[in-house]
């Protein structure tokens, strides 16, 4: 005590209060080994709770069993890829029944070709002869379809690997850009068919655009031209008449089975356009031409594109080349050797607003 | 005086770097700190906690001084460096001494008054505590048994600061500074506390002890 006497008389008896008990407790307080084991055990069992989780196995095991949020986000991942196996499941089936109401919808002209017109052209580097049928073709349209606006980067390289059958790739020509008018046309209404792909496959042809846009064609035979030469009917009259064309319109050809496809607007489009071809460009017809009347939507610009071209065939070929038939029934290595050396050209009708010529040339 | 003087002895060790680097042993966990830590303090805490009322034996002590080291393990974290240590292991002894007579009494109760056993023999060697005769000392003489149960009741009816400052100042054996230091208080109103507290002490004691024959300090 570092205080003196007080005068309080409760002190001093606090005073010997606490001199009475210090006497009686004697000997020295000793933790008697028991209290001392169980509270080691206690120590023991507070700071191994402490530790790291990580160094704890059996932690993790309770942590991954027992968190609620941890068992919920296992739940929700593993619902994900549930759904993500079932739509890859789906898919395939949703293309398949698309390409089926695609065949219902077809007019009998444009049933199966003979199997030798099912062979399909192909530029040498890209594709090869025995190529998968036609019906995967239009399953990997379908499936182009099912994509939002593709980049046409990704779209001209996905060209070139899903095109089923033979095909060309062209480019359009500076000659071709300059005849456009460029002053008058958006960038994105000159990039259509600015690379483009033509594909002749079951005697129909498509015009693939390297946005991932599909322009379907029928090949309008030439000795249904209007503006046909008289040599070229003279020599047609010989021959026998193509059964698919026969006491039909080109317009009627080709917008059949688009029309179906691509509603009314597209047909009027299609009539516009070969009313176009026949009255303003009557000489572009020549004798180793064909032409083609393709109709279809163009992905970027979500407007309709019809494209009133024609092949045109070197000269050597070209004379060999009078009719559809004619080019159906080439051997494959001649439909080769005819697309490798043959331009595009014409005109590209979109919206009924915006046009410009086509020149292009193989790639 | 000798247990006074190892208790103050112990409470002057407080805040040296050296019980500061065995609290920061005792935080991680080194069971050899904790087992230091017990040798240190188990007997100022079992001397404290036997001061505290005249009812307890050595028994007792052990029981409620586990409970005591028991709480320490628990909420070493929480020990700031306000105070000693050893104060702040006092103040947890203090509240687990009235848990167990709250306990006790309640276990008891209807019973009348607690005996306290002094044949009890010393649980570590079994040898006889050393309870000294009533003429075996200085102190035996100025009080009696009675009067220190009584005073512990007196003790009991004060107000918690009161009886806080008094159980500190008195059976801890702790300075006005570490009085302070423990209720956050300046040294001066410690001291005016303490003085009022005694006071009211008195207030409650005297009628206690108007019954007992006269003691060489009684009134």
């Amino acid at each position: 005590m570092d205080t003196g006497p007080t005068n309080h008389n409760i002190e001093n008896r606090l005073r010997a209060y606490v001199a009475r008990r210090r006497h009686e407790a004697g000997a020295r307080f000793v933790m008697p080994p028991d209290t001392r084991h169980f509270l080691q055990t206690e120590v023991d069992r507070k700071y191994r709770s402490k530790e790291p989780r990580a160094m704890r196995p059996t932690t993790l095991f309770a942590w991954l069993g027992l968190k609620p949020v941890w068992m919920t986000a296992t739940a929700v991942v593993a619902i994900g890829l549930v759904a993500f196996l079932v739509r890859l499941s789906w898919e395939p089936h949703r293309m398949h029944d698309l390409a089926k109401a695609e065949q219902k919808v077809r007019p009998p002209q444009s049933a199966p070709a003979p199997a030798s017109a099912a062979q399909t052209l192909s530029a040498p580097a890209t594709t090869s002869v025995g190529a998968p049928p036609v019906e995967t073709a239009r399953l990997a349209e379908s499936n182009q379809d099912t994509l939002a606006t593709p980049r046409q980067s990704v779209a001209a390289s996905a060209l070139d690997r899903k095109v089923a059958g033979l095909s060309q790739r062209f480019v359009q020509t500076q000659s071709g850009q300059v005849q456009a008018d460029q002053s008058q046309l958006s960038q994105q209404t000159r990039n259509v068919l600015e690379d483009f792909q033509i594909e002749l496959a079951n005697g129909k042809l498509r015009v693939l655009d390297s946005d991932g846009s599909v322009y379907e064609a029928a090949v309008a035979a030439v000795d249904h031209t209007v503006a046909e030469s008289s040599s070229q009917i003279a020599h047609r009259s010989a021959a026998q008449p193509s059964p698919q064309t026969a006491g039909a319109p080109p317009a009627e050809t080709a917008s059949a089975p688009t029309a179906a496809r691509f509603g009314a607007r597209a047909r009027m489009q299609a009539e516009k356009g070969l009313a176009s071809q026949t009255s303003v460009a009557p000489d572009t017809l020549f004798s180793n031409a064909i032409p083609f009347v393709a109709l279809g939507t163009n992905r970027t610009l979500n407007q309709s594109v019809a494209i009133h071209g024609r092949i045109v065939l070197p000269q050597e070929h070209g004379q060999q080349i009078k009719r559809q038939s004619d080019l159906i029934a080439s051997d494959p290595a001649t439909l080769k050797a005819l697309l490798q050396n043959a331009t595009v050209q014409g005109r590209v009708v979109i919206d009924a607003s915006n046009q410009f010529e086509l020149n292009a040339t193989p790639r | 005086m000798t247990a006074t003087t190892s208790q103050h002895s112990s409470t002057e060790a407080a805040d040296t770097p050296d019980e500061r680097a065995l609290i920061a042993r005792c935080r991680r966990g080194d069971a050899a700190a904790w087992d230091e830590l017990f040798e240190r303090y188990y007997d100022p805490v079992g001397r404290f906690v036997f001061q505290y009322s005249p009812a307890f034996t050595r028994e007792d002590v052990e029981e409620i001084t586990q409970e005591v080291f028991l709480a320490i393990v628990r909420n070493i974290d929480s020990f700031r460096g306000n105070s000693a240590f050893q104060t702040w292991i006092f103040r947890i002894a203090i509240n687990k001494a009235r848990d167990f007579i709250q306990h006790k009494s309640a276990a008891k109760r209807g019973k009348g008054m607690e005996h306290v056993p002094l044949d009890v023999s010393n649980p570590n060697n079994g040898t006889p505590l050393e309870i000294p005769s009533p003429a075996s000392g200085p102190d035996e003489a100025l009080i009696s048994k009675e009067e220190m149960v009584m005073l512990r009741q007196a003790v009991d009816r004060l107000s918690d600061p009161c009886r806080e400052i008094i159980e500190l100042r008195y059976f801890g054996d702790l300075s006005y500074e570490e009085l302070a230091a423990t209720l956050n208080l300046n040294p001066k109103t410690v001291s005016s506390r303490l003085s009022k507290c005694l006071d009211r002490l008195e207030e409650i004691a005297r009628p206690l002890f108007a019954g007992e024959k006269t003691r060489p300090f009684s009134v």
